[in-house]
């Protein structure tokens, strides 16, 4: 917050906002690292609570409700910690890329307030233990979304990034507030604390609730994470500035598997019809969303696609409770390999001035840096969604035979084609001469830009390697446990290394067809799009406009040109009868008149 | 003094129970709870009738006085300020004087004025009537500043800005229903007439379609008083003897059928909202903001008091169909903005959600969303009259108000954009904002009872959300219009008046219980303090019978973390 007022109030130059914003991340970084330092072997959550608001709103009627208070409540365990160091570490990255590569973006010092009002909603949504609390971070952290998406202004791009960066995720954002509503409802408090262990003893309080209201907290965690079919307000939106577009397609998944993990209590209550429901969603996205990164060429949209669907993958794990610690560190991979990603394949795309697969190459000769960047990053990409998975899988939770079980061998095997896809495309085969373009002028990115993807890369894979350190899933105290015989589930290994293999096939040694092949599909899949959007415009939109235009051109119009006809009747009436009568004797006769009929009339209607 | 007083009454008798109001009036009293800073400094016993007379007063000086010279135009404007300023000031002292905790009627004043008609000369104000004094004190001086630029004709302007702020005083604070129908039907006249001497093209249709809602409101409401009257076989107007009068269910109906066609005409709902739109839409900026800000949330204020505070079994049957309005208004509203190129016309429409929320506040009819509905009314208004403000100056500004030409207007003209933003977010209820607290209590207090309104009120805020970013999209982000007139960025007025309503907005949202120095209030004893306790004897009829392992008790549930927390809260 001083940091946000600080670059808001005083900052007046570009290089002074840039560090401000990074030193603020810094010592935000270092706070929480002694704060880890100091509460490494101590098991429990660290918890504190202020009030914010604590009114009575009865005084009679049941008790639960007869206060209200939403307090600033901060509970952070190991978990959190995890998940606070990853979303600073990701948002200290994406300012020191900005800070250099971006400097020729507009509104600078509005590009650092929102990054950091990013960063004050993220940092609140990870500690919040409270849900209401949570809400507002949540919705503030979707503010700064929608603010650095459209951060281009004066642009038709940024109107309509801008205008999908709000009202698609506000979907979500929605879905949360009536979860939290239909919540306490229920149980007459929003604190977690208090609300887990009352999930299953409070009375009146059926399944049904908790499904639907597990079925909200699950629509908020899918739309913000963006994960398919949610994933136009982050794949529409790639013209945005690259730091702006890392810092949300990395901090918001870490923000919705925080959330699933916070509510993960309710949906392990709430039956087996809403975990029906999620695991279906998810492992569709997770067949899907890659797949759909396929049709098209555009380097970060391919990124954003197939990471969903690795997110995908790793936040099935977060549903069963014996897998959920190395789950929740396979969504921290796979958020930083994310944010990787984006910057690396955006320093590629600025060195080689195009965000075009197939005028794209050369990366490992052209680009040293780039050379170990863009491995890295495809790697935590694959490795973070498969290999986790993985580990996930070695538990016992999949049964041969379950849906889930079936759908997940073509999922690693999806997401790990489509996760390399990017990298083979950039690193390898030819770049070629074009207009204007010279292949021999490419020239290496700065180290501070190198850096930045590097260190989330690196992020990403400390994050894979980790959970099979039993140590760590202790540690995290999440849940679950690590790795213990890997045996024959090994053999899972397979699938993400068919899919591998199957990407360097198509896209080293036959890159050209197969990118052409991508590049049609994805303009079918374009016109198909745009079919669907006409269709929606004549059979919804339109309708919409014409009924809404009805009601208020003619509708409206009518009823009070009626109305005012009746009056004038009435008025001409009147007049009529000045004219032919005598005003005063009708005046004092209807007077009379009308004091017998009410005083008839109210002494008929009363009891 | 004694002896003056004495000769006083011995000389004349009519003066008796004018200082015997006085001097028994309530005035705040110490009680248990915290006090705030300051509080009990200054006592005022008539601080009601200068609330509501001042304005009304100053209307008549401003009316009366000799044109001023050339060069001295600006009195009016003057007049009009240093009045709202005043009775702001006021209000902030009854405000800051208040007895949050305590039910009952404050700064009361009861005197009899047609005693065989059972009216009486009462006034009073709880923390609800406090609340929405608070905001017509805040939209009044911002409506006033809006009118900056008001130079044709500018005494019948601002007398008629008065006078419609002194109608406003007075249907808040009366605690008889007929001088609060008086009060109401007055507020109608100056509005109409700004709107029909002031507004744009359509001025004239605006100011018809208003006169006739307002009318069909009008006569509602005094159809609904003079049935309750008759019905309860009551000797008073008397809100308080009304409310206990036992009435047949059938007639409940009827009365609360009428209060909330009342209502519903001046908040606006729909279908009663082509007014809103055209009168928003077309009115000068001052006349928006008053509008609006405080004159339609009358319409909620009556709804509260009235329906829900009188016909209980009524308002318990009509619920349903009230949150069914609701409802229907949220959709409604963003659907049509988003079928409309005129910025104004969006915005106006953008300005009926509110109404929509606080309306299912009313239809929960639980403790909560009671609470939440008149904290609505607060910061609904303020947000109303933020987004339609802005609009009414920037499409001025602009000199365009479709959305193909007021285009792209961030770069050029960044403080009202940024201030559009902030309007179209308050409507949303961003966090930290008033309308995020009262939108949440409205909320989660109507998932108990309406869940089905209050989803398809929150799908309808998903679609005010696309309508808004429709609207940001054009105006603010997208691509200027090359054809378009030069714009013009906010002027210091434009600048003060908006940000008088985004500061009320900001210090509700953030600080709802009121700034605290250790533990104790400093300066503001908190809106939600203020409102709580007159919402709760409100709710205490709406309360569910008690589950078999909760017992009634006096002592509200503290917040779960209120015995881990190092800070101290005022629960009483």
């Amino acid at each position: 917050v001083v940091g946000y007022v600080l670059v808001l109030g005083s900052v007046r130059t570009r290089r002074g906002a840039a560090t401000t914003a990074q030193l603020t991340i810094i010592v935000m970084l270092a706070a929480a690292l002694m704060f880890g330092w100091a509460r490494i072997r101590q098991s429990g959550a660290y918890e504190s609570a202020y009030q914010w608001l604590n009114i009575p709103v009865a005084f009679t009627g049941d008790q639960r409700f007869q206060g209200f208070g939403i307090d600033l409540s901060f509970r952070v365990d190991h978990a959190m910690l995890a998940a606070l160091l990853t979303v600073l570490v990701i948002i200290l990255a994406c300012l020191t890329w900005h800070r250099v590569a971006g400097r020729a973006e507009q509104g600078p010092i509005r590009f650092q307030v929102n990054a950091l009002l990013l960063a004050l909603g993220a940092t609140g949504v990870v500690v919040s233990g409270d849900l209401a609390e949570l809400l507002a971070f949540w919705l503030a952290s979707g503010l700064a979304t929608y603010l650095l998406l459209g951060h281009r202004w004066g642009t038709e791009g940024a109107g309509q990034r801008s205008r999908i960066a709000l009202a698609l995720p506000f979907v979500g954002d929605v879905a949360l507030l009536c979860a939290v509503g239909l919540l306490y409802s229920r149980y007459g408090t929003m604190t977690l604390d208090t609300l887990l262990p009352e999930l299953r003893t409070a009375t009146g309080v059926g399944l049904k609730s908790l499904t639907t209201a597990s079925v909200l907290l699950f629509g908020a965690v899918v739309v913000r994470g963006c994960i398919w079919p949610f994933t136009a307000w982050q794949t529409a939106t790639v013209e945005a500035p690259a730091a702006g577009l890392g810092l949300v397609a990395g901090v918001w998944p870490v923000l919705a598997g925080v959330l699933l993990l916070k509510t993960e209590p309710v949906m392990a209550a709430s039956g087996p019809q809403s975990m029906r429901i999620v695991h279906y969603t998810l492992v569709a996205a997770a067949l899907i969303g890659p797949l759909l990164s396929l049709l098209g060429v555009e380097l970060r949209r391919t990124i954003l696609l197939a990471s969903s669907g690795a997110l995908a993958l790793t936040m099935i794990g977060l549903t069963f409770p014996v897998t959920l610690g190395v789950a929740f560190t396979g969504v921290l991979a796979v958020a930083a390999a994310r944010t990787a990603g984006l910057l690396a394949g955006s320093t590629a795309a600025g060195a080689m001035r195009s965000v075009d697969l197939r005028a794209m190459g050369g990366g490992w000769s052209r680009l040293e840096d780039g050379s170990i960047r863009m491995p890295l990053t495809s790697a935590a990409l694959l490795l973070s969604g498969g290999v986790l998975a993985l580990a996930g899988l070695e538990t016992a939770m999949l049964r041969p035979g379950t849906p889930i079980w079936i759908a997940f061998v073509p999922g690693l095997a999806v997401v790990a084609f489509a996760a390399l896809r990017p990298y083979f495309s950039v690193a390898h085969g030819e770049l070629r001469r074009r207009r204007a373009f010279e292949p021999s002028r490419v020239r290496e990115a700065v180290r501070s830009v190198a850096g930045s993807a590097l260190a989330c890369g690196v992020l990403g894979l400390v994050a894979l390697v980790l959970p099979f350190f039993p140590g760590w899933v202790r540690f995290l105290g999440a849940g679950g446990h690590a790795v213990q015989s890997l045996g024959t589930d090994v053999l899972w290994v397979l699938a993400p290394i068919a899919g591998g293999a199957a990407a360097g096939w198509a896209f080293v040694l036959r890159k050209d067809p197969a990118l052409e092949l991508c590049s049609r599909l994805g303009e079918r899949f374009g016109v198909v799009w745009e079919q669907a959007g006409s269709l929606y415009d004549r059979f919804f939109a339109r309708p919409g406009g014409t009924i809404v235009g009805a009601v208020e051109d003619v509708g409206v119009p009518a009823v009070e040109s009626g109305v005012g006809r009746a009056l004038s009747g009435a008025g001409g009436f009147a007049g009529l009868a000045e004219r032919s009568l005598p005003w005063v004797p009708t005046v004092l006769g209807l007077a009379v008149v009308l004091a017998v009929v009410f005083g008839l009339l109210t002494q008929g209607l009363r009891p | 003094m004694t002896g003056w007083l004495t000769a006083l009454l011995a000389t004349n008798p009519h003066v008796a129970p004018w200082l015997e109001t006085v001097a028994t009036s309530p005035s705040p009293s110490a009680s248990a709870t915290p006090a705030t800073f300051g509080a009990n400094v200054i006592g005022f016993s008539f601080l009601l009738s200068l609330l509501v007379w001042g304005p009304a007063v100053m209307a008549a000086v401003t009316a009366i006085i000799p044109e001023p010279r050339p060069g001295q135009g600006r009195w009016f404007l003057g007049i009009a300020f240093w009045t709202n300023a005043g009775a702001l000031a006021l209000m902030i002292i009854g405000y800051s004087q208040f007895q949050a905790y305590t039910s009952g009627l404050q700064f009361e004043e009861n005197l009899p004025w047609l005693p065989a008609l059972g009216v009486s000369y009462h006034l009073g104000v709880d923390g609800i009537g406090m609340a929405l004094l608070l905001l017509n004190g805040l939209v009044g001086l911002a409506a006033v500043i809006a009118s900056w630029d008001v130079r044709d004709r500018a005494r019948t302007y601002f007398v008629l800005l008065l006078l419609t702020q002194s109608a406003v005083n007075g249907v808040v604070v009366a605690r008889d229903l007929f001088v609060l129908f008086l009060f109401w039907a007055a507020a109608t006249v100056p509005v109409v007439v700004l709107v029909a001497g002031y507004g744009g093209p359509r001025r004239t249709s605006a100011a018809g379609r208003l006169l006739t809602y307002w009318g069909i409101g009008s006569a509602a409401l005094l159809a609904g008083i003079l049935l309750l009257y008759s019905a309860a076989g009551s000797t008073t107007f008397d809100v308080d003897s009304l409310g206990k009068a036992v009435i047949s269910p059938r007639i409940q109906l009827v009365i609360a059928g009428l209060f909330a066609l009342a209502a519903v005409t001046r908040l606006p709902l729909v279908p009663f909202h082509s007014w809103a739109r055209d009168v928003l839409s077309e009115a000068p900026a001052g006349v928006v903001v008053l509008v609006a800000g405080v004159a339609s949330r009358l319409g909620g204020y009556v709804l509260v008091r009235a329906y829900a505070g009188i016909e209980h079994d009524a308002a318990r049957t009509l619920a349903p169909f009230l949150g069914a309005l609701a409802a229907l208004t949220v959709v409604y509203a963003v659907l049509a903005a988003l079928h409309t190129n005129d910025v104004r016309r969006l915005a106006a429409y953008l300005a009926l959600v509110p109404g929509g929320v606080t309306v299912l506040g009313v239809a929960g009819l639980t403790p909560l969303s009671l609470d939440g509905a008149v904290l609505f009314l607060f910061a609904g208004g303020l947000a109303a009259a933020l987004i339609a403000g802005v609009a009414a100056t920037l499409t001025e500004r602009a000199q365009a108000r479709t959305l193909g030409l007021a285009a792209g207007l961030a770069g050029r003209i960044p403080k009202l954009s940024w201030l559009l933003l902030v309007g179209c977010l308050s409507i949303l209820g961003l966090p930290f904002l008033a309308t995020w607290t009262s939108g949440l209590m409205v909320f989660l207090g109507s998932f108990r009872t309406q869940p089905g309104a209050a989803f398809v009120v929150a799908v309808g805020l998903v679609i005010g959300a696309a309508a808004s970013a429709r609207l940001m999209h054009r105006v603010v982000f997208g691509a200027p219009n090359p054809d378009a007139p030069t714009p013009s960025d906010a002027t210091l007025a434009d600048a003060w008046y908006l940000g008088i309503l985004v500061g009320g907005l900001l210090w509700v949202g953030l600080l709802p219980g009121g700034p605290k120095l250790f533990g104790i209030p400093v300066v503001d004893p908190g809106l939600v303090n203020i409102v709580n306790t007159s919402t709760a004897d409100l709710a205490s009829t709406y309360t569910t019978t008690p589950s078999p392992t909760a017992s009634p008790t006096a002592t509200p549930t503290p917040s779960p973390s209120a015995a881990a927390s190092p800070a101290t809260s005022p629960t009483p």
